[in-house]
């Protein structure tokens, strides 16, 4: 699969998780108590319609007033759709599971949550893989998720969801998660969520009117102090071989918190030890950031200045979100005109295959189109 | 001759193929509209979108804010992402340097006719 001569990697895809057919994979009470309840009672949720009284629609997923269920044929129809030739699948409801104040659900949701996605829907030969979402609540539960099912094949990396977590995931609490997936070889996904959950006071951003004002800066302060903990606590030095990548919420805020945590660096070392360079650095060596939502200024060359300022074009990595109201089709990296050809196949897919372990199960049929199109040869868009 | 104006649908737009172009036919009233089908945003299908008033606000006397729809302004949303465009202009409603193609169309009795250049 790939459009215009790319290959396209969809490093976020959203798979509307059955919460009761997962309820199957849980051991009681956790199966019982699941099954006798909607999924909105037992998760939070953001305020607002999603999807504006109908304006915007998926013909294709049932993701309209209510919120169904994914199935694996739907993936591969919306793979086809958009030229994707693999996408990395993360839970739809359990973005918000990061404020579950109930430990020992979100521990029943996250392993059901995996094991109902490996059995049902993964499928590295299809180009189909995923990431267990980790619940921070419970480090030692979150860790052995992921040893229990961080040598399968379609499980490519580890996922936490950025609003919720307290403290911040850089947090030495944390370390037998990051010792794992280093074991496996797995990056970190950190993944944005709206951090606006009716709970007074429970986020930064609670009390707003709108869900514009929500997304808009729900996504980027989740990210913002995610970034922050895991640089200035250090966790790039003690985990030295773990990879990072930051999900939806655009590439802008990246150079500017560099640039202010280098600031701050430099007059307050002493308090970020662990550091052998400027925060910033570590940003340029070990991290990755989704480009969903991708902004579109009014002069491309804006767009291209940030890029420069975090090296993006090796730093990015394509993401749809699909089928959030605000997903990004692959056009958003297309008809970017300072890009040249070998950085648009980099953004699409270069950059992702080499972050995420997709060949633990050996080289699957979808790569073909990558040695097809390779870097030197004809992928030149039409 | 694109249609009948009785193929429109309500609330929403009828979809043509005129030579290389896709165009979405509306109806409001007696007044016909006829707008390319690709959203200046990121391409989606602009005229597979419902139709809806526009939404304003007004800054009533004691400070508050009122919200009602102006059933004078109606819109076409894009189903990809919700961009709303003028009927009549093509112009987005958030920013107006932004549009699509409009054409000239009217009901000739029960047929719509658009004109479209060469």
């Amino acid at each position: 699969m790939a459009r215009r001569g790319y290959l396209i990697i969809d490093a976020d895809a959203h798979y509307l998780e059955p919460v009761h057919e997962l309820a199957e994979y849980l051991d009681e009470p956790w199966r019982t108590r699941i099954q006798g309840v909607s999924p909105s009672r037992l998760l939070p949720r953001a305020l607002g319609d999603r999807m504006l009284q109908g304006r915007i629609r998926r013909d294709d997923v049932d993701y309209g007033a209510a919120i169904g269920d994914s199935s694996k044929g739907q993936v591969l129809e919306t793979m086809q759709r958009l030229g994707v030739g693999a996408t990395v699948l993360v839970a739809n409801r359990l973005a918000n599971f990061g404020h579950v104040s109930s430990r020992d659900l979100v521990v029943a949701l996250a392993n059901g949550y995996i094991d109902y996605m490996l059995e049902n829907v993964a499928s590295p030969e299809e180009g189909i893989y995923t990431m267990p979402v980790l619940p921070w609540q419970e480090p030692a539960e979150a860790a052995a998720i992921v040893t229990r099912v961080g040598s399968h094949p379609a499980v490519v990396g580890v996922c936490f969801m950025t609003s919720g977590p307290n403290p911040p995931l850089g947090d030495v609490r944390y370390n037998p998660i990051f010792e794992a997936a280093q074991e496996h070889d797995l990056p970190i996904v950190f993944h944005s969520a709206p951090g606006l959950t009716l709970v007074e006071g429970s986020s930064p951003v609670d009390g707003f009117q709108r869900l514009l004002e929500g997304q808009a800066t729900g996504f980027l302060i989740s990210n913002i102090a995610q970034l922050t903990s895991i640089l200035i606590q250090g966790l790039p030095e003690r985990f030295p071989k773990l990879r990072f990548l930051f999900q939806e919420a655009g590439i802008y805020w990246v150079p500017m918190i560099m640039q202010r945590l280098d600031e701050y660096y430099l007059m307050r070392r002493e308090e970020a030890p662990l550091l052998k360079a400027l925060p910033s650095e570590y940003v340029l060596d070990r991290f990755h950031f989704g480009t969903q939502p991708l902004e579109a200024p009014k002069n491309p060359r804006h767009l291209e200045a940030i890029m420069d300022m975090f090296d993006g074009r090796r730093r990015c990595v394509f993401s749809t979100d699909y089928p959030h109201f605000d997903f990004d089709d692959p056009v958003v990296i297309d008809r970017l005109a300072f890009l040249t050809a070998e950085d648009k196949q980099d953004i699409f897919a270069g950059n992702a295959q080499r972050l995420f372990n997709f060949r633990k199960g050996g080289v699957q049929p979808w790569e073909s189109t990558w040695s097809a199109t390779s870097r030197t040869s004809q992928n030149t868009p039409a | 001759m694109v249609g009948n104006v009785a193929d429109i649908p309500e609330h929403a737009g009828l979809v043509v193929q005129i030579g290389s172009r896709s165009i979405g036919v509306f109806r409001i009233g007696d007044q016909v509209y006829a707008l390319r089908n690709v959203c200046a945003h990121q391409g989606g299908p602009l005229c597979t979108g419902k139709v809806f008033p526009a939404l304003r606000a007004e800054i009533l006397p004691t400070g508050k804010v009122r919200e009602y729809y102006d059933y004078e302004q109606m819109i076409v949303a894009c189903p990809w992402h919700g961009w709303e465009y003028d009927l009549a202009s093509g112009e987005c409603l958030a920013d107006p340097s932004k549009r699509v193609a409009v054409y000239p169309a009217r009901a000739d009795g029960d047929s719509i006719v658009v004109s479209v250049p060469d």
